[in-house]
Parts: structure tokens; C-alpha cells; sequence
């Protein structure tokens, strides 16, 4: 039988490896790095720049647009949920102005004259749109894909993000409680 | 004078610094042979290639931002490009993408500091926890027999692996408050719709247009490729992508493309024929003239007739 000190030892030993492996799982486990369900980075951060030229010739900053929350959209015509999701888009617009909701949508990887086109097909050419062909924009914004939009609070930081189409849903939640902040 | 210091007419501080003197030629020639056989600067399509080796795609599985086809990952080697073209480096490029992406964008994460953190913490609590065993060990005074397995300190190891445990978990709690930087209520991500990684053929035929558009042949040809993998027995998509790899300088990728459907009897054919004599113009074969001959004698009223008559009579 081993001595009262050794096993205490050993013990003592056993405790010590078990907590480090305990606290590996524990960080690995919790950790989370999958694609589809990792934080957005740049959530509650200051929203990146977004300026250029308008697919009709105007200036668009969202610097100027302090005060306001800002929906941002990016969409591609060649995307087939984003044709789907541009009326909710633009009925947005319309709805949420009167709450100091602004829209903003980029126009990503993309022909001008394609975009352009498409817009006139739905009806849709007072959106805000600019034009970022080779898709930097959309990165600059920690985009996955599109279609992919943004939430921006009256301080110019990024509330909230979403993957994939938009729903009223989450238009409503997202839009009610960042236009009620101050 | 005393001579012992002198050995062979050559003095002794000189014979001590012969070594020294070995060991800097050998260093200064390991240098010059280093320098010489570095090799050429890597062109700017080499470094943003290695860059984007280092990056995964965002929206792909297993493929980094140098491998896939995918918009975003055609978006983020534009955003690379750009951003050595400005003089960064590539260390800076990547928290660029770190600082939007997060951490899990890179493809070795332990090349980011906060990640080695994570890795240190619960080694660094054994290595410490072992160390102190093995020194309480040698500290225990020779007569132990009347208090077993007490330290001078006071510390048994029980209490010093109880202290471990707590430090591993504090020390683990510690690192996991500062990957997430925020408390996980005010996030607002929400489950991503399975938009660009099911693009179907006819995203990616959009996509081809767009880019024709744009004139990125280029990006036009990888999308082109991707939708015919998709649908690989569609003769229009095998043509077009013949078509863009001629106008994106790749002839000779071209005539392999559009060569099997040239052969082959079909409505497809005589457009085929067409796009295979105009790959090997681009590619300098002869026998281009005879290929857009056989093209006029099938389709000698197709609206690109004229447009090859001409070529062959040498206007162009």
C-alpha cells in the first residue's frame, strides 16, 4: 500500500491534469467557430464606411446619416432570394420613414445597367443604391453572401445583422427597439 | 621578454581568435549564399494568393478564400489585391479581415494571438501545479514522520490542486469574456438562410452575365465553370464558358472546353465551330481558317458570318 504522502500525490496530480483537460473542453466546447452560427464581429462596433456613388448618379454617406437608423440591404440581381426580398425592402423604406428609418441597399458584384434594369422591373428606383461591383463594399461589412442586411442605430453602430432574407418579423423587432433608443 | 605566448611566430591572442574568425566567415557566406538564393520577390498575384491560402472562405466548406469560386471569396481577393496595391502588409491585411470576420476566418487561428491564449492557459495551470509538486517535494524537512505530507508553507497538496482547479476555470472564464467581448443577449445574428452555399446553375449563369457586364472574363469563366460542373451535358453553357475563356486570354483552355461539342453533331454544333476557330486565332494555330471555314459552310447566314468572311480575307 502506498504511503499517506504518495497517494496524496498522486491525487493532488490526478486533480491538477483533470482540471487542465476540464478547462481545454470548456474552451474548446464553448468556442464558438462555425460560420453559421459565429458572432458578427463588427456587432455593437462603429458601422464601416459606406459612400460611392448611387446607381443614379447621386452621393450616398452613411456619415450624414447620424440620427437616423440606417437599414442597410445588400442585394445582387442575380440572386434569386434577393428578387424576392426587395419589395419587403422597399415597402420598408416607405413604412419606417416617418420613424427616422432610412435605407440604404448596396448593389453587389453586379452589372450598373443589370441593377438599374431590375430595379425599373420592380418598381423600385427610389431605393438608395450603391453601386459596388467588385464587391469590396460588401466585404468591408464582414458580408457572408447575400442577400445580407444590416441594422445601424442613430450613433452610427451596428445593432443587429442578418443572414439570408428578411422577415417582417425581425424587420418589426430590429426596427422598433433601435428607433426607440436614443 | 617572455616568449611562451608565442607559438610558431604566431602570437597567442591571434590563435583564440581564429575560431572567431572561422565562425564569421561562415556566417558571413551563409548570408551572401541566403541572399542570392532567395529567389525573386513574389509577384502581387503570389502574395494574394498566399494571403488568401490563409483566409477561409465564409461561406464555403474546407475552402479557402484562394480556392473557391464563390462571389464572396472573388470580393475578398479583390479587397487582398487592393490592399497591397496601397502597401499593406500582409499581417495587416489579415486583422483587416480578422477585425470583420472574426478570429474563425483564418485558416490557422493559433497564428492569432488571443487563440494561443486559449491553448496556454490550462498548460501553464499544470505545468505551474507540477512544479510546485515536485518542489514541495524536495522542501519537506527530513523529520516528516510526525506531520505527513505538510510543506513548510503550510500548502498539502490538496489545497495546492484545489487552487489549480480554480485557477484553470477563473483562468479559462477569463479568456472566454474576452473572445466574446459582449454579453451573448444583445446579439442579434440570426440562423443564416441557405442562400449563397445552394446557388443553383441559374445563379451562377446571372452571375456569368453580370461579370460579361462588368467585363471581368475572368470571374465570368469561373462561373461559367461551376454552373456547367452542375449541369454538365448543357451545350449553351460549354460554349459560353469556351466563349469568356477566349476573351479572358486562356485560348488554349478554351479549345480544350470547346472542342468534345465541335465534333459533335448537334444544334449546338455550328456555334461551337465558330468559338473553337476563333480559340485557335487567339492561340496562333493554322488551322484556325480551316475551322471558321467549316463554321460559313454550316451556318453561312448566322449574324456572325460576315464578321468571319471578313477575318479569313484578312481584314482584321
Amino acid at each position: 500500500m502506498l504511503p499517506s504522502i504518495g497517494r496524496r500525490r498522486i491525487v493532488a496530480a490526478a486533480i491538477l491534469v483533470l482540471a487542465a483537460c476540464l478547462s481545454l473542453v470548456l474552451v474548446t466546447a464553448l468556442r464558438s467557430d462555425g460560420h453559421g452560427s459565429s458572432r458578427y464581429a463588427l456587432l455593437d462596433h462603429r458601422a464601416p464606411a459606406l459612400s460611392g456613388q448611387s446607381l443614379d448618379g447621386g452621393r450616398v454617406d452613411l456619415a450624414s446619416m447620424r440620427g437616423d437608423v440606417v437599414l442597410v440591404n445588400i442585394w445582387a440581381s442575380w440572386c434569386a432570394p434577393c428578387r424576392q426580398e426587395l419589395p419587403l425592402i422597399q415597402r420598408t423604406q416607405t413604412r419606417w420613414a416617418h420613424a427616422g428609418v432610412k435605407v440604404v441597399t448596396i448593389n453587389t458584384r453586379d452589372g450598373a445597367s443589370l441593377a438599374r434594369d431590375f430595379l425599373k422591373r420592380m418598381n423600385a428606383t427610389d431605393l438608395v443604391t450603391v453601386n459596388d461591383p467588385q464587391g469590396r463594399l460588401a466585404v468591408s461589412w464582414g458580408a457572408m453572401g447575400v442577400p445580407e442586411t444590416f441594422v445601424v442605430d442613430r450613433r452610427g453602430f451596428v445593432r443587429a445583422r442578418r443572414i439570408g432574407p428578411v422577415t417582417t418579423g425581425w424587420l418589426q423587432r430590429e426596427l422598433s427597439r433601435w428607433t426607440r433608443a436614443t | 621578454m617572455d616568449a611562451s605566448h608565442v607559438t610558431g611566430g604566431v602570437p597567442a591572442r591571434a590563435r583564440r581568435a581564429w575560431p572567431l574568425f572561422v565562425v564569421a566567415v561562415a556566417l558571413v557566406a551563409i548570408g551572401i549564399v541566403l541572399y542570392v538564393g532567395r529567389g525573386a520577390p513574389p509577384s502581387l498575384a503570389e502574395q494574394v494568393n498566399q494571403i488568401g491560402q490563409g483566409l477561409k472562405c465564409p461561406t464555403c466548406q474546407a475552402l479557402s478564400v484562394a480556392q473557391s469560386d464563390s462571389p464572396i471569396a472573388v470580393s475578398m481577393r479583390s479587397e487582398i489585391r487592393q490592399q497591397l496595391q496601397h502597401g499593406r502588409s500582409p499581417d495587416q491585411i489579415r486583422s483587416w479581415f480578422v477585425a470583420r470576420y472574426g478570429p474563425q476566418v483564418l485558416t490557422d487561428p493559433s497564428s492569432h494571438p488571443i487563440q494561443l491564449a486559449f491553448w496556454i492557459v490550462p498548460v501553464a495551470v499544470l505545468a505551474v501545479g507540477i512544479v510546485a509538486i515536485v518542489l514541495l517535494g524536495r522542501r519537506r524537512p527530513p523529520d516528516d514522520s510526525r506531520r505527513p505530507g505538510v510543506a513548510v508553507s503550510g500548502l498539502t497538496p490538496m489545497r495546492l490542486a484545489a487552487v489549480a482547479v480554480v485557477l484553470a476555470v477563473s483562468g479559462s472564464a477569463v479568456g472566454l469574456l474576452a473572445w466574446h467581448r459582449d454579453a451573448p443577449a444583445s446579439a442579434a445574428t440570426s440562423r443564416p438562410a441557405s442562400t449563397t452555399p445552394s446557388m443553383t446553375a441559374g445563379d451562377w449563369v446571372a452571375v456569368a452575365e453580370s461579370s460579361e457586364h462588368q467585363n471581368d472574363y475572368a470571374a465570368a469563366a469561373h462561373a461559367y465553370r461551376t454552373a456547367l460542373r452542375m449541369l454538365p451535358h448543357n451545350s449553351q453553357l460549354r460554349t459560353r464558358l469556351a466563349f469568356v475563356l477566349v476573351r479572358a486570354g486562356q485560348p488554349n483552355a478554351a479549345i480544350k472546353v470547346i472542342t468534345p461539342l465541335a465534333d459533335q453533331a448537334g444544334p449546338q454544333q455550328a456555334e461551337a465551330v465558330l468559338v473553337l476557330g476563333l480559340a485557335q486565332r487567339a492561340d496562333d494555330l493554322p488551322a484556325y481558317r480551316q475551322t471558321l471555314t467549316r463554321f460559313l459552310r454550316m451556318a453561312g447566314d448566322n449574324p456572325a458570318a460576315p464578321a468571319v468572311r471578313k477575318l479569313l480575307r484578312g481584314g482584321q
